[in-house]
């Protein structure tokens, strides 16, 4: 069972990376592809499925905090219910995202500023080196570049330091990350097409 | 009747029989002494007769077959002894040990086993060892036992002819009455095998007594007579016509030649009868008549051989044997002794003596006690070294009689055991060992005697040791032993486990941390810090202030180019919007993405298809139009279809960018959108006008820009993204697989700006620009007093140390 599963891994991976190049294989991988996208949707529900399982033992247990679960399950069926039953164009289902969901993950986010500013104070506190403090220095300057001043810009910062920092530190940066994913993304791919890793529920 | 069966056999033998009748094995005990032997002599108690005839049937089979061969060889000697005589095999001591008691099993064994058994009592003077109580001469048979038993023992070859042997061979005849005790036969059993040696080698000088020896070459016994003064002489036994002899002493002396003229000790044939003591004799009171006779020279061979037994024919003195005209040795005679003619014939029909054994009668001895220790000029010229080999005592002479074995023997005079050739053989013990048994005199006091240990071994080697093996160590035990669980535990036991205790709590014990007031310091740091930034923000922010500048536009830059990129999408061209981003950042993607989607909207009203990859982006979607986009009037199914959620994340983008009809067949409200005004003559992912992304993830942006990007054609692709994932972004516009990015509230206010008309990012900047110069001041201003602090506690520490 084991090999089998290996066996239909690496297939189903060469079909679709073959089909790139190979047009009359378009078709096979058009399906492998929807079959992904099947259990990838099938995946959320199963979260779903174990997310309720993992709650209602807390409340079933009466484990400490099982109230919030018990909060939880009951905006979960809740949710599913009207969502299914209304349809995300509803105006009680928008005003249900707008009035609980965007303004608690906004207030999370919220308190990441805080945090992540008090952080930036303490950094010296803990590391006091040169990297540390060239990287305050650097926040410090890309937050007054892009903020103004109440009668325009701060002309040094706006007009020459923060298009540089952002196009030439930034940019090279993001591309030295983008390219490094990618080659990340192709030998994990190398990989499992091989069988070294298995993802897939084997070692 | 009770019986006994036989462990062995399994025969039914009577109660009280000690060994099976069948079998011959030991009834019970297996092991151990027979009945009766256990009891321990006690010191000055005569040991027990040996009978070894009852002792036979425990031997093992081959050595009951060698001494019933031995007995049958025994009497055939006895048969041929006259042609023995005339043809006498070469003298040997070697004869077996496991042989030399075969002929002890007569009747009277047990008196000959006492007998041999004791010392004579000069012999012990002589080890400085108490002389045992001699056995009362008045015993019946007692002489006569014991001289079977030395015949017996076929030792009558190595019989000494010295003096001092012949005289204790002859101590079994008639007269031994009147026989001194020095002459009483007490051969004790352990010195036989010593004095085979010696014994022998007197034996052949007996044989050619007629030759003179050097006095070196004489052999110890010879010597032995002619032991200093000095040495102990039984006294207390010496009989009175000795000791009337003393009084003699000094006209013997007068009489007798120096050592120089005298012939040998050994050879009392070669004594002149003028200088032989007995002469003087004769005329004493107490001494015996066939003393007597030699004293008168009496003594003629009145035995001839026809008297003599056969087996006394071969160890009679040859001499006399040949004197009596039979038939000549073999070996040619010796020399003829000079006073042969003239030795005294002591007649020995009175008392029965043989010629043979005159020879031998005290009267040819040179009593120890009858030559003076010193004569003035006798050892002038004597040969000092000479007289030292001659005096030299034998082995036996010279230790203890318990300690005299065969095997100090032969360690003390290797050549002659190596000459006789007897060895004893390895775990087969001569009969006269078994004999001598150890009594509880010899054994050491110490050896404990209970009656575990006190166990005497009946057979094998370990023969009459007692206390060798432990009794009961192979005894089978049916119950096991028990032992005690408690633990015995000392008081320095119990304190070294009370300190390892506290070593292993120890290990485990955990080190409480340093708390200090930092944790306190750092929660009112928070709290200052959060309650400034919603004051100074949101002070701001509800104030409605429009105070500070907005960013200036630049042109061809990311912003421009996605602004631009509107004008080139046909007017009521189908345009593709994804949202994707989380709920938390749709505030700030609301504001960014309000002014360019309002732009497209009043300028293009395209036909707008909303997707999304995240769960939640339908909903927001829904909200964002009918929020900030509730002006523009659009409706789902009329100028917008709701494709819904897009599962499977990298393949389902790729998917649908190959195949978005198929991918995606049914919308969020279950109808098929295709076929819907929004989307007609739309079957491609080329066939969108513009791809318009809005993203809050660099991730989610490039998964849409490399897996549908080659798939979009000549559309445009218009990523708007938040301000943490523009700078990841940035290199794909750079690289023109984007056609423009809106990042962030900047390039919002720079649409905005576009657009001519203040939206969001216009309200939101003032607080936005505050909020920023506040952290950075913030920050620069924490980092400086960090830094200042730092550097204090350095000082603080230096002037510490």
């Amino acid at each position: 069972m084991r090999y089998l599963a290996v066996a239909i891994a690496i297939a189903a991976g060469l079909i679709v990376l073959i089909s790139y190049f190979v047009p009359a294989l378009a078709m096979v991988q058009f399906v492998l592809l929807n079959w992904a996208i099947i259990l990838a949707g099938m995946a959320a529900l199963v979260g779903v499925f174990n997310l309720i399982s993992v709650h209602g033992d807390k409340v079933r247990r009466r484990e400490k905090g099982n109230i919030y679960s018990a909060v939880l399950l009951v905006s979960l069926f809740a949710s599913f219910i009207f969502g299914l039953a209304l349809g995300p164009d509803n105006p009680n289902i928008r005003l249900l995202v707008n009035t609980v969901i965007v303004p608690v993950e906004a207030a999370l986010m919220a308190l990441l500023s805080v945090t992540l500013l008090y952080a930036s104070i303490r950094l010296l506190r803990l590391h006091t080196d040169v990297m540390s403090i060239v990287f305050l220095l650097t926040a410090v300057l890309m937050l007054a570049a892009s903020a103004t001043l109440p009668f325009g810009e701060i002309s040094p910062l706006n007009d020459s330091m923060r298009p540089w920092i952002q196009q030439v530190l930034a940019l090279g940066g993001a591309r030295g990350i983008l390219i490094g994913v990618a080659l990340g993304t192709l030998t994990t791919g190398l990989r499992v097409l091989f069988g070294a890793d298995r993802p897939y529920g084997d070692k | 009747m009770d019986t006994a069966k036989c462990p062995v056999c399994g025969e039914v033998n009577p109660a009280d029989a000690e060994f099976c009748r069948n079998c011959l094995s030991r009834l019970e005990p297996l092991a151990g002494p027979a009945k009766g032997e256990d009891a321990p002599l006690q010191p000055g108690q005569v040991p027990t007769k040996k009978t070894t005839a009852d002792l036979e049937p425990i031997l093992p089979q081959w050595l009951r077959e060698a001494r019933e061969t031995a007995r049958q060889s025994a009497s055939e000697e006895a048969t041929d002894s006259s042609s023995n005589i005339n043809n006498p095999r070469p003298v040997t001591s070697s004869k077996p040990d496991l042989l030399a008691g075969l002929a002890s099993q007569g009747k009277d064994e047990d008196d000959e086993d006492n007998e041999a058994e004791e010392v004579p009592d000069w012999l012990v003077s002589l080890t400085g060892d108490v002389p045992v109580q001699k056995k009362k001469a008045d015993e019946p048979d007692a002489g006569d036992g014991q001289r079977a038993r030395w015949v017996e023992l076929g030792r009558q070859e190595e019989k000494p002819s010295s003096n001092l042997a012949n005289a204790q061979a002859s101590s079994g005849t008639s007269v031994e009455n009147a026989t001194p005790s020095w002459m009483t036969p007490q051969e004790p059993a352990p010195e036989k095998d010593e004095l085979t040696d010696w014994l022998s080698r007197a034996d052949q000088v007996s044989a050619s007594s007629s030759t003179p020896l050097p006095a070196s070459d004489q052999p110890a016994g010879s010597a032995a007579s002619a032991l200093p003064p000095s040495t102990p002489s039984p006294s207390g036994e010496t009989p009175d016509w000795l000791n009337n002899l003393q009084s003699f002493r000094s006209s013997f002396e007068t009489s007798s030649p120096s050592l120089e003229e005298q012939p040998a000790l050994s050879q009392p044939d070669e004594l002149p009868a003028s200088a032989s003591p007995q002469s003087a004799m004769a005329g004493l009171p107490g001494i015996p008549d066939w003393l007597k006779a030699f004293d008168q020279g009496s003594l003629a061979p009145a035995i001839n051989s026809s008297d003599l037994p056969d087996w006394l024919k071969n160890v009679a003195p040859q001499g006399e044997v040949s004197s009596k005209g039979e038939s000549p040795q073999t070996d040619p005679p010796p020399a003829p002794l000079p006073s042969e003619t003239s030795r005294p014939k002591p007649s020995v029909e009175s008392n029965k003596t043989p010629d043979w054994l005159s020879a031998y009668e005290p009267a040819n001895l040179q009593p120890p006690g009858s030559m003076p220790a010193f004569v003035d000029g006798a050892l002038e010229n004597v040969n000092v070294e000479d007289l030292n080999a001659s005096l030299q005592a034998p082995d036996w002479l010279s230790g203890s009689p318990s300690e005299t074995t065969d095997q100090a023997a032969s360690e003390a005079n290797p050549h002659a055991a190596a000459q006789t050739g007897e060895a004893i053989v390895p775990a087969a013990l001569p009969s006269w060992v078994q004999a001598m048994r150890p009594v509880e005199s010899a054994l050491p006091s110490s050896i404990p005697q209970s009656g575990r240990d006190s166990f005497l071994e009946a057979g094998g080697p370990l023969a009459g040791l007692q206390g060798v093996l432990p009794v009961g160590m192979f005894r089978p035990t049916s119950k096991p032993k028990t032992y005690s669980m408690k633990l015995n535990a000392t008081t320095d036991h119990q304190t070294q486990a009370a300190l390892l205790e506290q070593v292993l709590a120890a290990e485990i014990t955990p080190i409480p941390m340093m708390t200090s007031s930092v944790i306190f310091s750092q929660r009112v740091l928070r709290w200052v810090i959060a309650v400034l930034m919603f004051v100074v923000v949101g002070g701001i922010l509800f104030s409605g202030t429009e105070i500070f500048g907005l960013p200036a536009r630049i042109p061809n830059d990311q912003t421009e180019m996605a602004i631009s990129d509107i004008e080139k999408i046909p007017v009521g061209a189908p345009v593709l919007v994804v949202f994707d981003y989380e709920p938390s950042l749709s505030g700030e993607m609301q504001t960014v993405a309000e002014p360019y989607l309002n732009r497209l909207l009043l300028l293009k009203h395209p036909r707008v298809a909303i997707l999304s990859s995240s769960p939640t982006g339908s909903a927001l979607a829904e909200s964002f139009i009918a929020g900030p986009l509730a002006e523009r009037s659009y409706n789902s199914g009329k100028q917008y279809i709701d494709l819904g959620y897009l599962p499977g994340g990298l393949a389902g983008i790729y998917d649908f960018a190959r195949n978005p009809t198929a991918v995606m067949p049914l919308d969020v409200d279950g109808s098929p959108p295709w076929r819907a005004a929004p989307l007609q003559g739309i079957t491609h992912f080329s066939d969108f006008a513009s791809v318009i992304l809005l993203t809050d993830s660099a991730e989610t942006g490039r998964v849409w820009i490399e897996q549908a990007g080659p798939m979009r054609g000549n559309s445009s692709l218009v990523v708007i993204s938040s301000s943490q994932a523009g700078p990841m972004l940035m290199p794909y516009f750079a690289s023109g697989q984007i056609n423009g990015l809106v990042n962030g509230l900047n390039d919002a206010s720079k649409v905005e700006q576009a657009n001519g008309q203040a939206g969001l990012a216009a309200r939101y900047w003032d607080a936005y620009s505050v909020g920023l110069l506040l952290a950075a001041g913030l920050i620069l201003l924490g980092g400086l007093w960090n830094i200042v602090s730092g550097i204090k506690t350095l000082a603080k520490q230096k002037d510490g140390s």
